[in-house]
C-alpha cells in the first residue's frame, strides 16, 4: 500500500508539472502580444514596436518560455507564492478570493446530491415496478433534459422574485468577518452589500446548491437504484431475511455500503464535469468563483490575456483535482476491503 | 403445386434490416424520432418560409418594437417597418411580429427562436460528429496498435474527466476563435458556427475515443482478426473491414447522446460570452440575452432582486428553452433505443 500511495503521489505531481507546462506552451501560441496589457494596440493606436517590447520586458514576457515557465515553478516552489499577474494584481489575493467560492458551491452541493440522491435510489429500488418506482424513473430520464442554466434562471425566478424567500446572488463568507472599510467620504448607502457567518452563508448558498444538485441528481438516483437492486438480489442480503433481520437495519448494515461503493469513485471521476456545473452556477448566482477569474484573465481589455494568472488558476485546479482523485482511491479500500489486503 | 410455392422459404432478415424494424415497434423511439423530424422541419425548412411570408429577417432590428422604456413589443403586435423610411407615420407599412420583440433592440422573437434552433442544431450535429470522426479513428489506432498512441489517449481522457476542461474552451474561444468566427462557407452557416463546432469537437473527442478504444482492445484478439491477418490482410484492411463494423452501433448511440450534451454546452457557452455572438441567434444566446451574461449584464433589476415589471424576459425564454428540453430529450431517448435495437441479441 505506501508503496502503491507513492507512486500515485509522484504520477500526480509529474501530472501537475505537465498542465501548467502545457498551458504556458499553448498560450504563447496565441497571436497576441502580452505587452497589449500595459500599452494601447491595435489598428487605430499609435503605439511602436520598441512600445511594446518595452512593455512585454517590463512584464517578463520577452524570456523564453521554458525560462519562464521554471520562474513561475520556482516562486511556488521556493515562496509559495504566485507572484503578481500581468495587470498587476496579486494572484494569491484573487485565489483566495475565488477558491472558497468555487469550493463552496462544489461541498455543499456534493453533500446535498448524496443527501437526496441516495434516499430517491434506495425508495425507488425497494418498491420497484411501482407507481414510486415509474415517478422516480421519469423525474431522473426528464432531468437530463435541464441544464443549469434553465434550472438556476426557474428556481431564482421562483424563490427569490416569487416567493421571497431566498437572498439574490450575493457570497457570504463562511467565518464571521467585519465589512472591508470603505474608501473616504462613501455615505454609507453607497457601501457594497455585504454579510458574514456560517448562517448566512448556507441560506445565500442554498440555491446554488439546489441547482447543482438538481444537475446530476438523474443520473445518480438511477445508478444508486440499480446497485440497491443488484445487492439486494445477493444471497447475503437474503440470508439476512431469512434470519429475519429488520428492513431499515437491512438496508442500513448490509445493502448500503456496497451500493455506495461505485458512487465514491463516480463522484471522483465526476469531478471535471462538477466544476463546470460550479462555473456554470457560480456564473447564474453572481457568486465570482473561478470562472470570474478566467473571464477577467482573458478579457483585459485589449484582447489579450493575462498568462501567469491562468496558469496559476490551472495549476491549482489540477493539484485540487489529483488530490480528489487520490483521496478517491485511499476511501474506495476504506469501503472495500477486498482492495485494503489486495 | 402453387400453394406451397407460395410459402416458400422464410425470407432472411440482415442485421440493418432487423435493427430498422426493431426500431420502428419501438414506440418511444418513433414519439422521438418524430419529434426530431418536426423540430427540424420547424427550424431549417420553416425559417425561410416564415421569412419571405413576414417579410423581414431575424437579425433585422426594428426600434419601434420596443416602448420608450425599452420593453418588448407583446405577441402578435404590427410593428412599423422602419427599413427605408425616413420619419415614421400612422401610414408607415407594418409588419408582424408573431410572438413579439425577444429584446430592447427590436428583433424579431419567432423568427430568432427558429433561427436560433438552426444555429443550435447545426453547432450540435456538427461538433458531435466532428468529436466522434475524430475520436473513433483515434480510437481504433489506439487499440488496435496500444503502445505509446495508446498510453496518450489513456491519459488524455483521464486528464479530461478530472479537469475543468470548460475552462480551455473559454480561454481559447475567447482569444482564437475571433478569426474562425469570420469562416461561413459563404454564408451557409450562421457566424461562429463553425468557431464552435471546431472548439467543442476538439475538445470532447475523448469519451467516443475511450469508448471505441475499450471495444477494439478486446476484438483485437478474436480469432476473425487472427483469420484475416493469416490469409494477409493489412492493418487499415483489418480495422476498415474487420473491426470498425464492429464499433458502428456504439458510435451511432454515443453520436445521439452526444448532440444532445452539445446543445447544452452551446447553450451554456453562449452564456459565458463565447458562443454564438450577435445579431446572430442561437437558443442558448437568446436566453442568456434575457438575463445577461458575466461580461454583458442583462437589464438592471430593481432594487433586491426580482424581474422587472412588463418585462418578458420569461416569456422570450419560455421557447429556446422548451426547444432545448424536448430536443435533447428526444436526442436521448433515441439513443437509449438505439441502444436497445442495436443489440444483436434482441429478438424482433
Amino acid at each position: 500500500m505506501p508503496a502503491y500511495i507513492v507512486r500515485r503521489l509522484l504520477s500526480g505531481l509529474l501530472m501537475l508539472f505537465a498542465i501548467t507546462l502545457v498551458t504556458f506552451a499553448a498560450f504563447r501560441l496565441i497571436p497576441l502580444p502580452p505587452g497589449c496589457l500595459l500599452v494601447p494596440c491595435g489598428p487605430n493606436t499609435f503605439t511602436n514596436d520598441a512600445q511594446i517590447r518595452a512593455a512585454e520586458h517590463k512584464l517578463g514576457a520577452d524570456k523564453p518560455v521554458p525560462v519562464q515557465y521554471a520562474k513561475f515553478i520556482w516562486r511556488i516552489v521556493r515562496h509559495g507564492s504566485f507572484g503578481r499577474s500581468w495587470s498587476g494584481g496579486s494572484i494569491d489575493q484573487s485565489m483566495r478570493a475565488a477558491l472558497p467560492r468555487t469550493a463552496s458551491v462544489l461541498l455543499g452541493g456534493v453533500v446535498l446530491l448524496l443527501l437526496l440522491a441516495i434516499p430517491l435510489g434506495a425508495i425507488s429500488a425497494l418498491h420497484s415496478q411501482t407507481l414510486i418506482d415509474r415517478a422516480v424513473l421519469f423525474f431522473a430520464l426528464f432531468g437530463i433534459a435541464l441544464h443549469p442554466l434553465m434550472v438556476g434562471v426557474g428556481l431564482t425566478r421562483f424563490f427569490v422574485g416569487y416567493l421571497h424567500v431566498a437572498p439574490d446572488g450575493l457570497y457570504c463568507h463562511f467565518w464571521p468577518s467585519k465589512p472591508p472599510p470603505l474608501p473616504p467620504n462613501t455615505p454609507p448607502q453607497y457601501a457594497p452589500p455585504f454579510c458574514s457567518g456560517p448562517l448566512a452563508w448556507a441560506h445565500h448558498l442554498m440555491l446554488p446548491w439546489l441547482t447543482f444538485a438538481l444537475f446530476f441528481l438523474p443520473l445518480y438516483t438511477r445508478m444508486i437504484r440499480a446497485r440497491f437492486l443488484e445487492t439486494l438480489d445477493t444471497q447475503y442480503v437474503m440470508a439476512a431475511r431469512g434470519r429475519g433481520v429488520s428492513e431499515t437495519r437491512l438496508i442500513r448494515s448490509h445493502a448500503l455500503r456496497p451500493a455506495l461503493m461505485p458512487l465514491v469513485t463516480m463522484v471522483g471521476l465526476d469531478l471535471g464535469g462538477a466544476l463546470m456545473a460550479c462555473i456554470y452556477i457560480e456564473t447564474i448566482y453572481g457568486l465570482g468563483g473561478i470562472g470570474s477569474v478566467m473571464l477577467g484573465a482573458l478579457s483585459t481589455g485589449n484582447a489579450t490575456y493575462d498568462l501567469p494568472l491562468i496558469a496559476a488558476l490551472f495549476f491549482v485546479i489540477a493539484a485540487f483535482a489529483i488530490f480528489v482523485t487520490f483521496v478517491v482511491d485511499v476511501l474506495y479500500a476504506w469501503l472495500d476491503p477486498r482492495v485494503r489486503i489486495a | 403445386v402453387e400453394a406451397t410455392a407460395d410459402l416458400g422459404t422464410p425470407r432472411a432478415y440482415g442485421y440493418w434490416e432487423l435493427v430498422w424494424l426493431r426500431l420502428r415497434r419501438d414506440r418511444i423511439a418513433v414519439v422521438s424520432a418524430v419529434a426530431l423530424l418536426l423540430v427540424f422541419l420547424i427550424c431549417f425548412v420553416g425559417e425561410p418560409v416564415a421569412e419571405h411570408f413576414l417579410g423581414h429577417g431575424p437579425n433585422d432590428i426594428f426600434p419601434m418594437a420596443v416602448d420608450i422604456n425599452l420593453v418588448p413589443a407583446p405577441a402578435w403586435t404590427r410593428v412599423p417597418n422602419t427599413h427605408g423610411v425616413v420619419t415614421v407615420t400612422p401610414h408607415t407599412p407594418r409588419t408582424l411580429f408573431v410572438l413579439g420583440a425577444s429584446d430592447n433592440v427590436g428583433h424579431d422573437l419567432f423568427l430568432r427562436i427558429l433561427a436560433g434552433g438552426r444555429t443550435s442544431l447545426e453547432v450540435a450535429i456538427g461538433a458531435a460528429t466532428l468529436a466522434v470522426l475524430i475520436g473513433v479513428f483515434i480510437g481504433l489506432l489506439a487499440g488496435y496498435y496500444g503502445g505509446w498512441i495508446d498510453a496518450i489517449v489513456t491519459r488524455l481522457t483521464e486528464f479530461v474527466m478530472g479537469f475543468p476542461i470548460l475552462l480551455f474552451m473559454i480561454a481559447i474561444g475567447f482569444t482564437l476563435s475571433d478569426r474562425l468566427r469570420q469562416i461561413t462557407l459563404g454564408g451557409l452557416f450562421a457566424h461562429g458556427v463553425i468557431a464552435l463546432v471546431v472548439l467543442i469537437g476538439v475538445f470532447s473527442w475523448f469519451y467516443p475515443a475511450r469508448v471505441v478504444r475499450a471495444q477494439v482492445l478486446a476484438l483485437r484478439e478474436s480469432e476473425f482478426v487472427e483469420a484475416a491477418r493469416m490469409v494477409g490482410a493489412s492493418d487499415a484492411r483489418i480495422l476498415r473491414k474487420h473491426l470498425l463494423p464492429h464499433v458502428v452501433g456504439t458510435i451511432v448511440v454515443y453520436a445521439t447522446l452526444m448532440v444532445a450534451t452539445t446543445i447544452f454546452l452551446e447553450a451554456a457557452l453562449s452564456y459565458l460570452g463565447v458562443g454564438i455572438s450577435l445579431p446572430d441567434a442561437s437558443w442558448g444566446n437568446i436566453i442568456a440575452q434575457q438575463y445577461g451574461t458575466l461580461l454583458h449584464p442583462g437589464p438592471a433589476r430593481p432594487e433586491g432582486g426580482g424581474p422587472i415589471p412588463n418585462y418578458n424576459e420569461l416569456w422570450a425564454s419560455l421557447f429556446p428553452t422548451i426547444g432545448i428540453v424536448v430536443s435533447v430529450f428526444a436526442f436521448n431517448l433515441l439513443g437509449e433505443s438505439l441502444q436497445n435495437a442495436l443489440d444483436p441479441r434482441r429478438k424482433l
